[in-house]
Formats: C-alpha cells, sequence, structure tokens
C-alpha cells in the first residue's frame, strides 16, 4: 500500500458519500479500479484493499449511529444524572464545562454555572475520570429554525453529544463526585501551565499564548476572533502542524545541542511529549492531526520504515475517523486534513522556487482547496483574504508562534525575564492587530456567493485538480484557462437566481419580532419587511439577531444588496437590526412612512448613502414587475403611538394577495375597513404578533385570508398570540403558521403557482 | 519496487497529476533516474545530438561522402552516450543482465511516439540484426530488446555476417569496413531502424544502405543512445 495509503482514505470518503449521494459513485469507482489495475498502476492486491476497504467504510458509516435511550428533557425539572467525567473540566467565564458520559450511554455537555470562582470542594470533586452524581436540569440543544442558520443541536452531534445538562448551584448537595483517571494528572499540567502563563504575562499576551500554545481561545477578544474569520485567517488561531513542528523543532535542538540528552533518548522523549500535547493543548481536530503525524514519522524513521508523508496523513486521517467518526463532520477536522493533504501534492512545485513564489502558492492552494466547503458554511469568500494569508502567515510562523513558545517557556522558568518581551510582543502585535483592523474597515469585501451546492463539489475538485495538475507540468496558459473556469464555476453560483424563475417570501424566525425577505423571480428585486432587533442581557440593542439569523440568511440566498427596506415602524422589534444592516449590505432605497421619525444618528449615518423614500397611504412602490401597494397611514396627526402608524403594505406576488400589517390595532383595522371596503388578502400578516388588540371579527370576516402569518417569540412574556385571536382564526377556517412552532416560513413560487414550507421539523 | 540498477526501494512521490491516477510502477530510482540524460532543446536535424548547429560536424562530414548521404533521412536517439548509460548498457549488453532493459521502457516509447509522426503511416520498424556467433555470446539481440519495448508489430528484414566488433574499431577502421548487412525480404516501405548506440552512425549506413539499395524509399534510425 506504500503511497496509495490516501485512496484507502478517500474509499472512507467515499463510503460517506455514498450514504448521502448515490449508489452510482461507486460503480464510476469501481470503473476506475479496473482500469488502473488493467493499466498495472494498482496492483490486484491493492485494488482489493481498497475494496474491502470501501465495504467495511460503508458498514462502518451504519455502525456509528448507535441507538440512545431518549432522555425526557425542557421539562424545566431537577432530576439525576449518573456517568463519568470523559473531557477536560473548563474553566470558562461562566463557571465550569465538562462533558460527561451517562449511564444511559448518552453524552451530556454539563455546565456548572458560577459569579466568580467556583466553590473549591466542587473544584476538587470534578476530575476527568471520575463518576459523578449530579442533580439539575436537561435540555435539548438549540436546532436552527433559519435557513442558513448555525444549528448548535448538529455542531454538538458532531462532537457525539446529545443533550445538556445544568447543574442545580443553589445547593451544595448537586455534585457527589469520586475519583479520577490518568488523564486528570495530564489536565492538571494544562492548568498549571495556563495558570502561569495567566500569572507572569499581561493579560493581552497571555491570551495570546494561550490560543497558540494550549489552544484556549478564551483569552482573545472575540472582536479579533471574528476579524481572522473574516480574513480566513482562523487557522493561525488552531494549533495545526506549524505550532507541533515549530516545539518538536525546538524541544530536540534544545536537547541535542546542549547535550542534555542523547539523540536517540531525544526522540524517545519528543515521542513522549507528542503523544501529550494534544491534551495540553486543547485537543482540536487539528492538533490531533499534527501530533499524530509527527509521532508517525517519528516511529516510521525509527522502524526504518520509509512511507511518504501522504501515506502518514491518510493514516492519521483513518485512525482519527475509526476512533470517533463524528469527527468528519467538524469543519477543523475537514479544513485541516484538505489543507494539510493538498499542500503534500503541491511540494514538488516549491521546489527550486524563490521563497516569495512559494508563500503565494502556499496561500493560494490553502485558500481553494477549502473554499467548497468554506462558501457551504459561510456562504461568502472574501478574495483580499488571499493576500493578507501571505502576510500575516509569515509574520505569525516566524514571529509570532516563537515568540509565544518563548515567552511561556520563560514565564514558567525565569519569570523575571518576561516583562520586557512581553512589552515588546504586546506594542508590536497591536500594531499588526490595528493595521488588519484598519484592512478591514476599507478592504473587506467580501464576495457573498450562497450556500454552495452540494453538487457543484465535483466538478470544482476536478477542475482545481486538473489546474493543480498544469501548474505542475508548468503549462502556465491552460492553469490559467482552468482557474478562469473555477471562478466562471463560482459565478455561475452566485448567478443561478438570476436565471431562476422561482421567487420566495420568508417569515424568518427572529422571536419576538418582525422580518420578511421578498425574493422576486430572477432577482429582479430584493425587498425586506423590518428588521428585527435584540437586546443583551443588559437590556441593550444587540446586534445577535443580525449576526446569528438576519445575516446569515441574506448570505445564504447570495444576497449581498437590497434594493429596498420598509421599516413600518420604528419599534426595536421591527427596526433593531437595521443600523447593522446598514452596514454590512448595500441598500438602494429605504421606505418609511410620512409619520416615521428618525433618530439624528441613523439620518447621519444614512446620509448620502441610500435614497430615504417617504410615503403614506394611495402610495404606490413598484419593483420589477410587482406593485407595493401603501394602505396606511395617511399624513394625518390624529394617530397615537408608533404602533398605530405602523405602514400597511398590500401587494399581489406569486398567485397570492399578500398583506403586511406591522402592529396595528383594531382602530386602524376598522378604519381600513372604511377606506377600502373591497380589501381582501390570501395571507395576512398577523398585526402585532398575534396581540389580542388586533386582528377583529370583522377584519377577518372582510379579509377572508387562507393563512395567517405569526412571527412570534417561543414563550414571550406578552402572551403573544392571543388565544382569543387564535381561536378567531380557528373558527374562520384560516391556517395559522407560527414562527415559534414551526420556525422559518418560506413561501417558494414560480410563476402564480408555489408551495409553502417550514424550517423546524 | 526496487530499483533496477542501485537496488534502492524506489519511493514514488505523490503529487497532483498521480494521486488518483497511480504512475506505472518505476524501475529506476529518482537518483539513478536523473543520472540519465535525455536529449532536449536544441539538435542537429540529422543525427539527433544535442548541438546548436543545425548540422553538426559529424554530420557534416557524412555529407561530404557522395556514397553516404542522403541513405538516412534522419537519426534521433533518446539518451545522451554519458557514462551512467554507458555503464548502464555494458551490464545489460556484455553481462546479460536482460531485465535491465526495462528501466528505458517509459522514455524510449514516449520518445518512439513522437519520432514516428514525423515518418510515413506506412512506416516499417526493423531492427538492427546480430551476427549468429555474437546473438550466441550475448543470448539476446539488443536492438530487438529495444524494439520489443515499443510494444509495436516490426519485422527483421537483414542479417549480419560476422565482423570484428565495432566498439573495437578506431572511426576510420569503422568507415572503411565492408557492409556487413544483407537483406532477407524486400520490401517498398519507409523503414525505421532501432538500434541501441549511434556512435560513428557506420552501423546504422550500413544496413541503410543495404535496404535503400534493395528498393526502398527512406530510412529512419532511432537509438537508445548518441
Amino acid at each position: 500500500m506504500k503511497g496509495t495509503w490516501h485512496l484507502l482514505a478517500f474509499s472512507a470518503l467515499l463510503a460517506v458519500a455514498v450514504k448521502t449521494w448515490h449508489l452510482i459513485v461507486v460503480v464510476i469507482v469501481f470503473v476506475w479500479l479496473w482500469h488502473l489495475m488493467k493499466q498495472s498502476r494498482l496492483t490486484p492486491a491493492q485494488v482489493i484493499v481498497i475494496c474491502t476497504g470501501i465495504i467495511f467504510f460503508y458498514w462502518f458509516t451504519g455502525f456509528q449511529t448507535p441507538k440512545n435511550e431518549q432522555v425526557q428533557a425542557n421539562s424545566g425539572e431537577i432530576i439525576g444524572l449518573t456517568g463519568n467525567i470523559v473531557s477536560e473540566v473548563r474553566v470558562k467565564s461562566y463557571g465550569l464545562e465538562f462533558v460527561l458520559k451517562g449511564d444511559d450511554q448518552n453524552d451530556y455537555l454539563v455546565s456548572y454555572f458560577s459569579k466568580g470562582d467556583v466553590n473549591a470542594d466542587v473544584l476538587n470533586q470534578l476530575q476527568t475520570g471520575a463518576s459523578c452524581n449530579l442533580k439539575g436540569k436537561v435540555e435539548i440543544p438549540e436546532s436552527s429554525s433559519n435557513p442558513g442558520q448555525f444549528n448548535y443541536q448538529n455542531y454538538l452531534r458532531n462532537k457525539g453529544i446529545q443533550y445538556l445538562f445544568q447543574v442545580q448551584v443553589e445547593t451544595n448537595s448537586s455534585v457527589n463526585c469520586t475519583g479520577s483517571s490518568f488523564l486528570q494528572q495530564v489536565y492538571n499540567v494544562r492548568q498549571f501551565v495556563l495558570s502561569k502563563a495567566n500569572d507572569n504575562l499581561s493579560s493581552f499576551t497571555a491570551g495570546w499564548v494561550k490560543a497558540l500554545v494550549l489552544g484556549d481561545n478564551e483569552g482573545i477578544d472575540p472582536g479579533t476572533i471574528e476579524l481572522f474569520q473574516r480574513f480566513g485567517l482562523s487557522h493561525l488561531l488552531a494549533i495545526s502542524g506549524l505550532h507541533v513542528g515549530l516545539l518538536v523543532g525546538g524541544l530536540y535542538y534544545v536537547f541535542v545541542k546542549f547535550n542534555i540528552v542523547t539523540k536517540e533518548k531525544a526522540q524517545t522523549l519528543i515521542l513522549l511529549i507528542v503523544a501529550l500535547y494534544p491534551l495540553i493543548g486543547g485537543g482540536s481536530p487539528s492538533v490531533w492531526r499534527a501530533s499524530l503525524m509527527t509521532m508517525f514519522t517519528i516511529v516510521l524513521v525509527k522502524i526504518r520504515v520509509p512511507l511518504q508523508v501522504t501515506d502518514i496523513v491518510s493514516l492519521t486521517f483513518l485512525l482519527l475517523y475509526l476512533i470517533d467518526p463524528p469527527n468528519l463532520y467538524q469543519l477543523g477536522f475537514q479544513f485541516s486534513f484538505l489543507v494539510s493533504f493538498a499542500l503534500l501534492l503541491s511540494q514538488k512545485l516549491w521546489n527550486n522556487t524563490r521563497p516569495m513564489y512559494q508563500i503565494l502558492l502556499v496561500s493560494f492552494i490553502s485558500s481553494l482547496s477549502i473554499l467548497p466547503i468554506q462558501v457551504y458554511n459561510f456562504y461568502y469568500f472574501n478574495p483580499v483574504s488571499l493576500l493578507v494569508n501571505l502576510i500575516i502567515v509569515p509574520y505569525f510562523s516566524f514571529y509570532v508562534m516563537p515568540f509565544m513558545l518563548l515567552l511561556l517557556l520563560l514565564s514558567l522558568t525565569f519569570p523575571d525575564l518576561v516583562s520586557f518581551l512581553d512589552v515588546v510582543f504586546r506594542l508590536s502585535h497591536e500594531t499588526v492587530l490595528q493595521i488588519l483592523e484598519l484592512m478591514d474597515k476599507f478592504l473587506f469585501f467580501p464576495w457573498v456567493i450562497g450556500k454552495f451546492p452540494l453538487a457543484f463539489f465535483i466538478p470544482y475538485y476536478l477542475l482545481f485538480i486538473m489546474m493543480m495538475v498544469s501548474i505542475g507540468e508548468n503549462k502556465k496558459k491552460k492553469a490559467f484557462l482552468l482557474g478562469s473556469c473555477l471562478t466562471m464555476l463560482l459565478v455561475t453560483i452566485s448567478l443561478k437566481p438570476y436565471v431562476s424563475p422561482q421567487g420566495t417570501i420568508t417569515m424568518l424566525d427572529v422571536g419576538q419580532g418582525d422580518s420578511f425577505i421578498i425574493e422576486l423571480p430572477y432577482r429582479k428585486g430584493v425587498i425586506m419587511i423590518d428588521a428585527a432587533g435584540s437586546l443583551d442581557g443588559n437590556f441593550e440593542p444587540s446586534n445577535k439577531r443580525f449576526e446569528q439569523v438576519i445575516k446569515p440568511f441574506l448570505y445564504s440566498r447570495g444576497i449581498a444588496r437590497i434594493d429596498q427596506v420598509i421599516l413600518t415602524h420604528p419599534d426595536l422589534d421591527h427596526v433593531g437590526s437595521f443600523p447593522y444592516l446598514l452596514d454590512d449590505f448595500n441598500i438602494e432605497k429605504l421606505i418609511i412612512s410620512d409619520l416615521y421619525e428618525l433618530p439624528e444618528d441613523l439620518q447621519n449615518k444614512m446620509q448620502n448613502k441610500i435614497e430615504i423614500v417617504r410615503v403614506s397611504d394611495k402610495d404606490k412602490i413598484s419593483i420589477g414587475t410587482s406593485v407595493f401597494n401603501v394602505l396606511h397611514p395617511g399624513n394625518s396627526n390624529d394617530l397615537f403611538g408608533t404602533n398605530e402608524t405602523s405602514l400597511v403594505v398590500f401587494t399581489k406576488i406569486g398567485g397570492l394577495r399578500w398583506l403586511f400589517t406591522g402592529d396595528i390595532d383594531e382602530g386602524v383595522e376598522s378604519l381600513l375597513l372604511k377606506k377600502y371596503p373591497n380589501l381582501k388578502a390570501d395571507v395576512l400578516k398577523v398585526a402585532h404578533h398575534g396581540s389580542k388588540t388586533s386582528t377583529s371579527e370583522a377584519w377577518i370576516d372582510q379579509l377572508t385570508p387562507k393563512y395567517a402569518w405569526v412571527s412570534v417569540g417561543a414563550n414571550n412574556s406578552y402572551g403573544h398570540p392571543n388565544p382569543d385571536v387564535i381561536r378567531r382564526l380557528r373558527d374562520n377556517r384560516v391556517v395559522l403558521l407560527r414562527t415559534d412552532k414551526l420556525g422559518a416560513i418560506q413561501y417558494n413560487f414560480s410563476g402564480n403557482k408555489g408551495t409553502l414550507y417550514r424550517y423546524s421539523p | 519496487m526496487h530499483c533496477l540498477w542501485c537496488d534502492k526501494q524506489i519511493i514514488v512521490e505523490v503529487t497532483w497529476d498521480n494521486f488518483l491516477y497511480p504512475d506505472k510502477p518505476k524501475k529506476l530510482c529518482i537518483e539513478c533516474k536523473s543520472q540519465l540524460t535525455k536529449i532536449t532543446g536544441a539538435i542537429c536535424k540529422l543525427c539527433g545530438r544535442k548541438s546548436e548547429d543545425e548540422q553538426c560536424k559529424d554530420c557534416e562530414r557524412w555529407g561530404g561522402n557522395r556514397q553516404w548521404s542522403k541513405v538516412l533521412s534522419f537519426n534521433r536517439s533518446v539518451y545522451s552516450y554519458n557514462p551512467m548509460l554507458q555503464a548502464m548498457i555494458a551490464k545489460w549488453k556484455y553481462r546479460g543482465d536482460y531485465q535491465l532493459v526495462e528501466a528505458f521502457q517509459t522514455d524510449f516509447r514516449e520518445a518512439f511516439k513522437q519520432i514516428v509522426r514525423a515518418c510515413p503511416k506506412d512506416t516499417v520498424v526493423v531492427p538492427i540484426p546480430l551476427s549468429d556467433k555474437r546473438r550466441y555470446e550475448r543470448a539476446f539481440n539488443q536492438a530487438e530488446a529495444l524494439t520489443q519495448l515499443l510494444e509495436v508489430p516490426y519485422q527483421c528484414l537483414l542479417t549480419r555476417r560476422e565482423g570484428e566488433k565495432q566498439s573495437k574499431k578506431t572511426r576510420q577502421e569503422r568507415l572503411s569496413s565492408t557492409n556487413p548487412f544483407q537483406i532477407i525480404e524486400v520490401v517498398r516501405n519507409p523503414i525505421i531502424l532501432i538500434d541501441d548506440i549511434y556512435t560513428t552512425g557506420i552501423t546504422i549506413r550500413h544496413a541503410a544502405k543495404c535496404l535503400i539499395d534493395a528498393g526502398c524509399p527512406t530510412v529512419y534510425s532511432f537509438t537508445l543512445a548518441r
């Protein structure tokens, strides 16, 4: 199998692909293998091993989802939970966190909330390997209820965790644990090193040391982490081959050059350190990959079995997959292996080239090798990230990383010496981060592509491989041509909505608030009605709803430009996300009623950027072939409160008549009934989240809606929607569609026909 | 797989072009392979040796000779006859390491495919024969062994009388020697002759002359070394 272990790794991937795609894939692969054997490129033995591999891994994919006992969850009841702590007990900003394998074989993510320091007795009991008896609440992790939204439930499931468990901290008797395992000793070392870094370094420097050497990102400003994400630099924050390589190289140098031990002993010693490093370094997939690869290499050199590095990376992949199959679905795992494999295949390319060209190639190949996965998950691609990587990667490799190792080593041995170096690092690194922030401000032009379709993965990677082959053969013209095809592929994905006859109207699940997005066929227009905001723990406006729901949704649909934003009235649950929308999207027009009072700061923010259109009743807003009729408010001043001044908009789209009502009350409803005695609607946006002050009997009688769309938060404190309103609608045989029950609601249409979808199961 | 020359284990570099389409098993390790120099770039249009001039000095001398000019249309060779190749051919041809010929297969075939493009479609492949005595001594004909690497049909149209080994003679002696080849069967097709080494070119020219005299329109040649 020498030199072909990667084919076995691919067969494991193939087995997973077959599970999700189609059996035809296997047929193609078998024909391929047959051809390779005929051409004596593979020996029959190799082909047999690979075929057996495919069958084994296919069986293995079925084997890996054991049927666990269902647990009564989300009841809020305090229950007992017994099991073993199987992870490190981590100190978080809010308390402690660890994974407990319950006696029912479910994995629970346990959190112990505490203000200030955790009770010492509890801390002593909670040790890795301890068998525990805990009291607290079981919860099911939150799933996503909107297209494009991050799914926490899947995320945890991919780590093997099914439930959340919140320890009841009010009583002391809720934690009863005994024992610990060897792992705890290793984690103690980690805790010790972490505390040394905290004690001897400034918090800024300590944050970076902890992240880059110990895999603990808690000390880095969340804004910086997001900045790194936007510029495709997150790989620098994950401990990877680079870090392990520097660590091993550094230690080997110290051991051997200073004659501390013999070469052979140094190798054994390093093998041991590398074996333990994943546990000390936070245990992310990339640190496991790097450590295992290093171990394989050292062992293989010792027993004199020369293996290809591609074989070693493939063996590592197979090992990690077999030990813990959900690994495969973790982004960090996918990125780590894809990038290292792509770079290994490219090694020939940077023989005899200038270092500058080499760095360019590395940055280029790493970015392109993971681009589909990145766009599949984050919906955009930042072209400038290529250039930024070009500068920042060497900066981290040759300056930050060695510096971090040195600082940590010194703070463990000669803590008095670090303060000067600490200042040097802080000043230099802060400057670099400031430059990055400036770039972010002026050079962040994300190319919003939309969700990368699974069917495009195969052509993408085929073109990519062909391009890399051409580069290897130094056929520049052909490589350029293939590169252009690759770009065209991405352009095709982002242009798909412009040729699609399908339009969509979406009611996002924004909790207690409103947000509707109307996408006209052939992308003739994108209209947004309201942009719900959110409050943080201190009841201050926050961008949480925008970042978690609205922006991911728009990005996933490939939307970076909104033609018209209609804000019905200036309440936070309807407009709170608008300022953030303004920052991140190109908005053509803002449409508000004559009575809408724009706050001054918002007005300044919009200056010269977008056109503000004031409308009142009987106005028409046209976009593409669609017309939005404004029914309310007139410009009279006899309306009280903001709710009553809500813009009411009527439109015909996709064969249905739509009425968007904002937060109007009964009074406005009867006003409208008088003004428009022939008004009908197929879909009624139930005003004011189903409050009892709206949606009167007369209103329903007159409109005769078929569907009532209610955007409302689950278990909201207002008691929306009101049972009377629900009853009124039911009695009139109106189908009720609520975001709190069904998640986002979507109407996909083509011409005059369409289908309604709900997003939550 | 072990290297046919140095017997070290061969490690195949996995790259973009072969990770899904593995290379055929290599016969020589990278180090040994790198010591063979393929003839690329500017060559003598006639004898195919590396040369900046259109026609090398050697070929000018042939051109001046009325008897020999235009007997051979052109010769092309795969490798320069450097010390490494000298040693390999010696081991293969004189010391009977028959299998070593496989080391040349990929390059030999690849180069042949290119040469054949310049020849007419109905060209016949003919290996230079050995005399019976020499054939008995060596147990195989090196030219025929090379021809078999090509996996194309070929015909043995010539025989060779016993003479002294070319490699033991000086250039003058070679030029003045009598033509050792005789034709067995007459064909009217163009011919491409296959041999292991083109040194002075006399052997190939003798064979070519023999064929031309028998009525072949053109004769090309293709050798492993030049």
